[in-house]
């Protein structure tokens, strides 16, 4: 099998005027991200060292900003995922989001890294290119307010910071430095229930499946 | 059911919904190892040699054997059995009553199929969603799959082993969440393309599809009929749903759960890898000297390889169910849709996979063997270490003890000396140095008699003979009493394990001067333990005993032990253990 780049060479030459407003406000959410999410306590950062975003926090800041309105086309569904390769767990996740990084990687805005876990998964990883450094110049003051809006305290204004917990009991958070009130519990690993009814369907097959 | 206000959701966004499929059939699939003897113990559960056509299911373990009566808090799964060969397979049908959200109304009844060759398909179909009854939406059904994927789990918990149960912690870790293969079956799609490529318009068709089956998703047309299958699983569209098209989507489903368990399989294997890697180093830390890696590592060892051992478990079922399969496959006809769900292809791939796990199991075994060994080994070289310096120190102690024996010794003629020095010191003090001319034996050898000077120096000879007596045993008695005030308390304890009543113990005790009071609590006893001053004890005044320790199970009111300390060595063991034994009995602590 062999790999060929199916990218049409029309759509790398797009400028910034060609992204959607959602995929403004993506691209602006992974350069805040990168900056300000992990409080330097708890996170060295080397000069010089490019710093990413695993997929995983993405994906949750995501679902955060989409119920809250943040983004015009974005829905989200409940899709299982596998946590360092083991238990299985739902999260909410945007295709719509998944489908518009993929959109961004396709025009060298955004470039991915693979990284191997210790339990033999594997992390994804994204950070903004120089190009990509050159689309945030152009980002909008209100597309920049519609991200930064969510990432400080109601309290004392100060930049929230981003918490996962993966360990038996998965949970992802924001916290304030300062207050210690005002924590925000992202559901993300919170499947939502709907109302249906459901009657048994009987295997027309039974026989074929014995021995 | 049908109510308006019955069917809601608790959905926080507006849906983009575009993909909309008729009467969705669901096939929920896994594998889980099993095998004719699982099978006939998940059927013993159902009651089915009895002839039972329902029973409540719970994972709840009975854990008063000796109580008559049973509570629990109404929630269960109701399951009727439809039908089932005692060692091949069980068809089941599903009332799932598990607690939902208020205002969630969930009707979830489903069939189950287990096969002993290890396949489990949760299968149902969707009558409404949110008051949708014909076409419903992709957005909704994943919502539903979700919490089958979540009940199901819960539901087959039940059913079964401990020792399945065991499988599923090693390999998935929760045994709730463990990934499943999707089927969806529509009879109708609401917006119809004829060319099937024109769903991968790069946007919304596209983009349900991936939220429906995973990324990288394919697709294949047969006349009217559409399939699609990706990395979570596959969607078909079909207008009659008969038993070909359903053959083949449930193997697909089957070898694809398949694939996933030996994916889960192979990543416990390579962490058993990485562990065993650490277990080396940890090794090296012991060959360095340190010894409590050595400790560590024994353990860490045992850990390890018992749980290799499980997972080639595990291998052989998945190695007979494999093999099984394919030979089920290849029996039955096959319709047009064998090239695009290529079951057999990756059945084959399964079963390669799982021979290959075979070299890594039995290499870690291998390793873990030789690690043993290589531990077990310098274990031995440490306690033989250890030996020599144990008989290095014994022989020092010796020879300390052969030089004390001496000093002891040589401390006794000193006493001897002491003492004939200090008689003399004490004559020459009270009557001066006697002179004579001739020694007293000299004068009566002489001929000269036994006079007056003769009586005198008998009489000082016999005196400071028995003065030098007096001295050497008031020395050796000053000595003793230095010893003695040198060794520490003496301790006597007494084993009791005798029926008290806790309360008048209690009371006993709170007259007492307690110095310490210490209470341990374990899963089933509580034990209280006192110490209090002895010479404060009213009721051992004079006795000389320094401190009373007493111990007893406040559950079962049994007194445990009693300790005496004292410092005077010649009181008989029994007298000091009467003081307290017999003042308990005479307050009446014990029951009789």
């Amino acid at each position: 099998m062999s790999f060929e780049d199916k990218t049409p060479e029309s759509s790398k030459v797009e400028t910034f005027e060609s992204l959607t407003r959602d995929q403004q406000l993506l691209l602006y959410t992974i350069d805040y991200l990168t900056k300000w999410m992990v409080s330097d306590e708890h996170f060295v950062r080397n000069e010089g060292d490019k710093v990413w975003i695993k997929e995983l926090p993405l994906w949750a800041i995501m679902y955060y900003q989409i119920t809250h309105g943040s983004y015009e086309t974005y829905d989200y569904a409940p899709i299982p995922i596998q946590f360092f390769g083991r238990s299985s767990f739902t999260v909410n996740l945007s295709y719509e989001g998944v489908d518009d990084v993929e959109d961004l990687r396709e025009l060298d805005v955004l470039e991915k890294i693979r990284l191997s876990t210790s339990q033999h998964g594997f992390v994804t990883a994204y950070r903004i290119t120089e190009i990509g450094d050159k689309y945030l110049l152009k980002i909008p003051k209100d597309v920049i307010d519609e991200v930064e809006k969510l990432f400080f305290c109601e309290s004392c204004q100060k930049r929230m910071h981003f918490y996962m917990n993966m360990g038996d009991n998965p949970s992802v958070l924001m916290d304030c430095p300062d207050c210690d009130e005002s924590d925000v519990h992202l559901d993300f690993l919170e499947s939502e229930d709907v109302s249906y009814v459901s009657k048994p369907y009987f295997l027309k097959i039974s026989d074929m499946l014995k021995r | 059911m049908s109510d308006d206000n019955d069917l809601a959701g608790n959905i926080k966004d507006e849906l983009t919904e575009v993909i909309h499929i008729k009467d969705p059939k669901i096939f929920v699939i896994e594998w889980l190892p099993f095998d004719s003897n699982q099978l006939r113990e998940l059927n013993k559960k159902m009651d089915i040699e009895k002839g039972a056509h329902k029973t409540l299911l719970t994972g709840l373990i009975d854990k008063q054997p000796n109580v008559p009566i049973f509570q629990s808090k109404g929630a269960h799964t109701k399951v009727f059995v439809e039908d089932y060969e005692l060692d091949s397979f069980v068809n089941l049908q599903a009332i799932i009553d598990l607690p939902e959200e208020e205002g969630i109304a969930q009707v979830e009844e489903m069939a189950i199929f287990v096969s002993r060759d290890g396949f489990i398909i949760y299968s149902l179909e969707l009558a409404e969603i949110e008051n949708l009854n014909t076409y419903m939406s992709i957005d909704k059904i994943t919502r539903v799959v979700a919490d089958l994927c979540q009940d199901s789990s819960v539901v087959i918990d039940s059913l079964l082993t401990e020792f399945q149960r065991n499988f599923i912690e090693i390999i998935f870790g929760d045994p709730i969440h463990r990934p499943k293969t999707i089927c969806y079956v529509g009879d109708d799609i609401k917006i119809r393309h004829e060319d099937i490529k024109d769903y991968y318009d790069g946007e919304e068709f596209e983009i349900e599809l991936s939220q429906l089956l995973g990324e990288g998703h394919e697709p294949f047309q047969v006349g009217n009929n559409l399939f699609f299958k990706g990395s979570r699983g596959t969607c078909a569209i079909v207008d009659k749903f008969d038993k070909e098209t359903e053959y083949q989507i449930v193997f697909w489903g089957i070898q694809h759960a398949m694939n996933n368990f030996v994916d889960n399989f192979m990543s416990r294997i390579w962490e058993l890898y990485d562990q065993t890697k650490q277990v080396k180093k940890i090794v090296d830390e012991a060959v360095a000297g340190n010894t409590d890696a050595l400790n560590t590592v024994t353990e860490e060892i045992t850990v390890i390889t018992s749980t290799i051992s499980l997972v080639g478990q595990i291998k052989e079922f998945l190695k007979d169910s494999s093999k099984d399969l394919l030979e089920i496959y290849g029996k039955n006809e096959k319709c047009n849709l064998d090239g695009f769900y290529e079951v057999e292809n990756s059945l084959k791939s399964s079963q390669r996979r799982i021979l290959e796990s075979e070299k890594i199991i039995s290499g870690l075994l291998t390793e873990l063997d030789g690690l043993r060994n290589y531990v077990a080994t310098l274990s031995e070289l440490q306690m033989r270490k250890m030996s020599k310096v144990m008989t290095k120190n014994t022989k020092s102690m010796n020879e300390v003890l052969q030089a004390n024996t001496r000093t002891s010794e040589a401390i006794d003629m000193i006493e001897l000396i002491l003492a004939g020095s200090i008689i003399l010191e004490i004559f020459a003090f009270a009557v001066g140095e006697i002179t004579t001319e001739q020694t007293f034996f000299g004068s009566i050898l002489g001929g000269e008699g036994f006079g007056k000077d003769q009586w005198i120096t008998l009489a000082l000879l016999v005196i400071s003979v028995f003065a030098w007596i007096t001295i050497v045993i008031l020395l050796r008695r000053s000595k003793k009493k230095m010893e003695i005030e040198a060794l520490q308390d003496f301790f006597v304890t007494l084993s009791v394990n005798r029926k008290i009543d806790t309360a008048k113990m209690e009371e006993y005790i709170s007259v007492r001067t307690v110095q310490i009071k210490n209470v341990e609590n374990d899963k089933d006893n509580t034990i209280i333990s006192y110490v209090w001053d002895g010479k404060d004890d009213p009721n051992l005044l004079g006795k000389e005993i320094e401190k009373v320790s007493l111990s007893y199970n406040a559950t079962n009111c049994l007194l445990l032990s009693i300790e005496i300390e004292t410092s005077v060595l010649d009181i008989p063991q029994d007298e000091l253990l009467g003081y307290l034994m017999e003042d308990l009995e005479a307050k009446e602590i014990f029951i009789k």
